[in-house]
């Protein structure tokens, strides 16, 4: 057996041989790859002899450009030589790969349609060869292909004494087979409400071809369509529509109504018209508004058939409203509405007491409504001699010396009565006043007592 | 013969491997596939974040586009639509470069439609298909606007603007192309949005091109010059540090020695002070009589194509001063081939070749590309052949040989020899860096060429290259302000000749030092050996 120390030296001697073959074996794989790419670039430069000329032809076919490389290198090998052509173009750059035929001949199509200037590079060879040819590439539009989109701009034009708002445009991109906007003018035919034919030229500058159309001195309709040498499209038509509203007749078909809500205000505007005294357009806006200090509306409504009714809601407060009507610019005469009281005769509260005397907040919680005051007005009759609906609104407040508000109360009536019981109230109360449809009333709190002391 | 009879236990057995091997071979299956997955959404999501990372990274110009102040009518078209015009429109290319980057198109949708829509599916279709992802860059548009419609949804321009595109190639930038392009577009809005139609290029010209007919540089091959670097505030200190005073003494001492040329440096991006001082330096080195090499782009070795747009925008303002009658000319970029292997060879020549042409162009001075070993491409879009040269003086007319043969005048813009006595294993000494001096000089001019040495001082303080202690030794100037035997070459002075002295002396502090390692070593192998044999002793008793 071998000493210990002997067989780790052998071990030890043993790995480092493996580490130095494995390195001579990497740095004799590494020197070969470096020596035979030198060799390979070598080659390359070297295999482009004098006088090698490289010519290419660039041509703008349907589906793309097709580069046409031809190399002349006198008694030199090159077919299998690499070819590379790469475009650039906006939408970013176009390449194609290939070899050299036995002849020095490569085709190659980059699929590169737009129409306009091409910058490209053609390369022959591989790695490390120098020839490069760069050139440009030209292609022209096609010609125009159906179905031609004519576009009209604005499609609706108001017609006013003053002319029409807005002149009819006709915006067309003829293209070719590939969207190429075709340079060449489109001819565009227009039939008038009249029956008259209007035919003119729309020129197509930079990618835009563009032409006034003649305007309607009434409403009605204009047809257009375009043709582009044979290719034609779908028709496109321009609406000559009334003006906006400029005089209306405002009348009023209720116009006094109660305050309870239960009865609204009616008004119509009938016989809308333009300042062409042309019937304005259904849809267009007219705007109701009733501005004051009792109340602010403002309230827009489609018009149908020249004419349109609102219905609205009376008033808050008793007292006369401004109505109003306008459209665009224009204003129409004032028109009063009125907010009535919704019952007959006056407002008359009674305020009892009770028999334990007023309720007091430092008072402990009463047992029952008898020993409360109450608080009765009515009967609330209407001019026909009904009473007010059950529910019918009514605020009782609180107030202090002051007239400050310290709590309020919505309560209702009850066949045709207010009969409420007061609860506890705050220190300091003066007064309650009862606010029912508009009106109001005041009685002093607490009660005077009734009995003498 | 009877066959023996095999057990269920066996029978079930035998079931069970033939149902595992299916069962195995379905989940081995299972598991590449999974894997495969894996690595695809992997490699997704890379390139989803590569494209994220480079539209973030060109995106950053704020001058990026501009409107021409015609009215195209028929509709007015206001600043507020422009701008939401400009703003579309830009996102298309960012769209476009955010998909030839990550390959994914999804987006394109939402900024064109129609013809362009087609053209820039299929780029990205074709980046798909190749694999290798293309960087594309745009700016400086400037959109002159011709045509918006009645009703306000089609808008016709033409953009002219730069562009950069390269496509990835193993760390480098294959086929790029840096241009200007006039951009024929239409855009209609829908939905809100305006996207590109309809577009046509008009015109397109490469930007990098090779300089057919190079600008003459007068007396380049008689020049002699020096490199020069601040003593108190050595590279990029100089600028933010300037002293107008130092460099009045420095020139002055330049002008002494019968020098006609000064080189520079002016870092990248521009630093705080160049702006101010450089007129300052160009108005000294004019009342010294001296011209100046300006060296630009220092300390920059990213060429990016997304710094394009900075790199512009800092030739416009260096333009009026390069403009200076005291340009001699224009140095873009310092031993730019020793980046060839961390940028990539095409990448560089790409990069350079754009601020070749954008500095000739903007400064009307000729221009060039400091090397080592020129590079044929980079010389052919140059006006003259810059070479340094630190080697020995033997391979100098080789190499300048080598590069006159690409067909410009060469000039020999750095030379340089360090005198530090104590950098080993080549310590140098003064009576050396005269005699460097004198050799080089004379394969100058032997081969008709200017030169410029590298440098006017020591350098004691300050920042140098690498930290290397050499580099505070290559000055014809002592850091005391007292002049340097190679000092006295340049005003055409003889050399001190070598004396075996001198031979031996340079190497005296390597002996010396040799002598102190060998006593040390000696020493303590001694005292190891007693030590050892003491222990033995005392082992044995």
């Amino acid at each position: 057996m071998k000493p210990v120390r002997k067989r780790l030296c052998g071990r030890r001697r043993r790995v480092l041989g493996g580490l130095a073959i494995v390195a001579a074996a990497l740095f004799v794989l590494a020197a070969a790859l470096l020596a035979r790419r030198g060799a390979t670039d070598e080659a390359a430069r070297a295999s482009w002899p004098a006088g090698t000329n490289v010519a290419v032809a660039s041509l703008a076919e349907p589906h793309g450009l097709v580069f046409s490389v031809t190399v002349s290198a006198a008694s030199h090998a090159i077919e299998g030589v690499p070819v590379r052509v790469v475009v650039t173009t906006p939408a970013g750059p176009l390449a194609e790969e290939g070899t050299l035929s036995a002849d020095g001949r490569a085709r190659l199509v980059v699929p590169s349609v737009r129409a306009g200037v091409t910058p490209y590079r053609v390369t022959v060879g591989g790695v490390g060869e120098a020839i490069a040819v760069d050139g440009v590439a030209e292609r022209r539009p096609g010609d125009p292909v159906e179905p031609l989109v004519a576009a009209v701009a604005p499609k609706t034009i108001r017609v006013t004494n003053r002319g029409s708002r807005g002149a009819p445009g006709l915006i067309v991109h003829p293209v070719d087979a590939n969207g190429n906007v075709v340079d060449a003018a489109a001819m565009a035919t227009v039939a008038l409400s009249d029956g008259a034919l209007w035919t003119g030229e729309v020129p197509v500058r930079e990618l835009v071809g563009f032409s006034f159309l003649p305007e309607l001195d009434d409403i009605g309709t204009e047809r257009i369509a375009v043709r582009a040498d044979e290719a034609g499209g779908e028709r496109a038509e321009i609406a000559f529509v009334p003006g906006l509203p400029a005089s209306g007749t405002l009348t009023g078909v209720v116009t006094v109504g109660p305050v309870d809500g239960r009865d609204p205000w009616e008004v119509r505007v009938t016989d809308v018209r333009d300042d062409g005294g042309r019937r304005v357009s259904d849809g267009e806006a007219w705007t109701i508004t009733i501005e004051g200090a009792r109340e602010n509306l403002f309230l827009t409504r489609p018009v149908l058939g020249g004419s349109l009714q609102v219905v609205l809601p009376v008033g808050p407060t008793l007292g006369s409203y401004e109505l109003r009507g306008r459209a665009d610019v224009y204003v129409s005469q004032p028109l009063e509405l009125r907010a009535e009281p919704p019952f007959v005769g006056p407002l008359q509260l009674r305020l009892t007491e009770p028999a334990s005397g007023p309720a007091l907040p430092d008072d402990e919680p009463v047992a029952g409504e008898a020993e409360r005051a109450r608080l009765e007005a009515g009967p609330f009759v209407d001019e026909l001699g009904a009473f007010l609906d059950d529910g019918f609104p009514v605020v009782v407040a609180a107030l202090d010396a002051i007239d400050g508000e310290v709590v309020r109360f919505d309560v209702g009536l009850r066949d045709g009565h207010l009969a409420w019981s007061v609860p506890p109230l705050p220190r300091g109360v003066q007064e309650l006043e009862v606010r029912i449809g508009g009106m109001t009333a005041r009685v002093p709190w607490p009660p005077a007592p009734e009995r003498g002391e | 013969m009877n066959r023996p009879r095999t057990s269920l236990a066996e029978r079930v057995k035998w079931l069970l491997w033939i149902a595992a091997i299916p069962l195995s071979l379905a989940l081995a299956v299972a598991a590449v596939m999974s894997i495969a997955r894996l690595y695809d959404d992997v490699r997704q999501a890379r390139d989803v974040d590569a494209g994220l990372t480079w539209v973030d990274r060109r995106g950053g110009d704020p001058e990026r586009i501009g409107w021409g102040d015609a009215d195209p009518g028929p509709r007015v078209l206001g600043r507020t639509t422009r701008e939401w015009i400009a703003d579309d429109y830009l996102r298309a290319f960012d769209e476009v470069a955010y998909a030839l980057v990550s390959g994914d198109g999804s987006g394109l949708r939402t900024y064109f439609q129609g013809a362009a829509l087609d053209d820039v599916s299929t780029s990205v279709a074709q980046r798909v298909g190749s694999g290798r992802s293309i960087e594309t860059l745009d700016w400086a548009h400037r959109m002159d606007p011709s045509f918006y419609a009645p009703d306000g949804a089609t808008v016709a321009f033409t953009d002219v603007h730069r562009y950069a595109w390269g496509r990835s190639d193993a760390g480098d930038l294959g086929d790029a192309r840096i241009g200007e392009r006039a951009l024929q577009v239409v855009m209609t809005l829908d939905d809100g949005t305006w996207r590109v139609r309809h577009w046509r290029v008009v015109e397109d010209r490469s930007i990098v091109t090779e300089r057919s007919e190079p600008r003459p540089v007068p007396g380049v091959e008689a020049m002699r010059g020096i490199n020069y670097v601040a003593r108190s505030a050595p590279f990029d200190a100089l600028w933010p540090a300037f002293d107008a005073t130092e460099v009045e003494a420095d020139f002055a001492t330049v002008a002494a020695l019968g020098l006609d040329t000064v080189r520079f440096f002016v870092p990248f991006p521009a630093p705080d002070g160049l702006a101010d001082h450089l007129p300052t330096l160009l108005d000294v080195a004019d009342r010294h009589g001296l011209q100046v090499v300006p060296t630009l782009f220092d300390g920059y070795s990213a060429y990016s194509l997304a710094d394009l747009p900075a790199v512009d925008r800092y030739l416009e303002d260096l333009a009026p001063l390069l403009a200076d009658p005291a340009v001699r000319f224009v140095d873009v970029k310092n031993e730019a081939d020793r980046d060839f292997d961390e940028a990539g060879v095409q990448r560089l020549r790409s990069f350079l070749g754009f601020v070749l042409s954008e500095t000739a162009r903007r400064s009307g001075a000729p221009v060039t590309v400091g090397t080592i070993e020129p590079d044929p491409v980079l010389a052919a879009r140059s006006d003259l052949v810059s070479v340094h040269h630190y080697g020995d003086p033997g391979g100098l007319p080789a190499r300048l040989a080598t590069a006159a043969r690409l067909g410009r005048p060469v000039v020999l813009e750095e030379f340089g020899f360090h005198t530090l006595p104590t950098s080993l294993p080549d310590p140098h000494d003064e009576g050396e860096q005269a005699r460097y001096y004198a050799a080089v000089l004379d394969a100058a001019e032997a081969a008709g060429v200017g030169w410029m040495a590298w440098t006017l001082h020591d350098l004691p303080e300050g920042d140098v290259p690498g930290d290397r202690s050499v580099e505070r030794h290559l000055g014809v100037v002592r850091a005391d302000g007292s002049s340097k035997p190679a000092a006295d070459v340049l005003t055409g002075v003889a050399p001190p000749p070598a004396t075996l002295r001198d031979r031996l002396a340079k190497w005296l502090p390597l002996l010396r030092r040799a002598g102190a390692a060998a006593v040390v070593l000696v020493g303590a192998t001694i005292a190891f050996a007693v030590v050892r044999r003491r222990r033995r002793w005392r082992r044995l008793g």
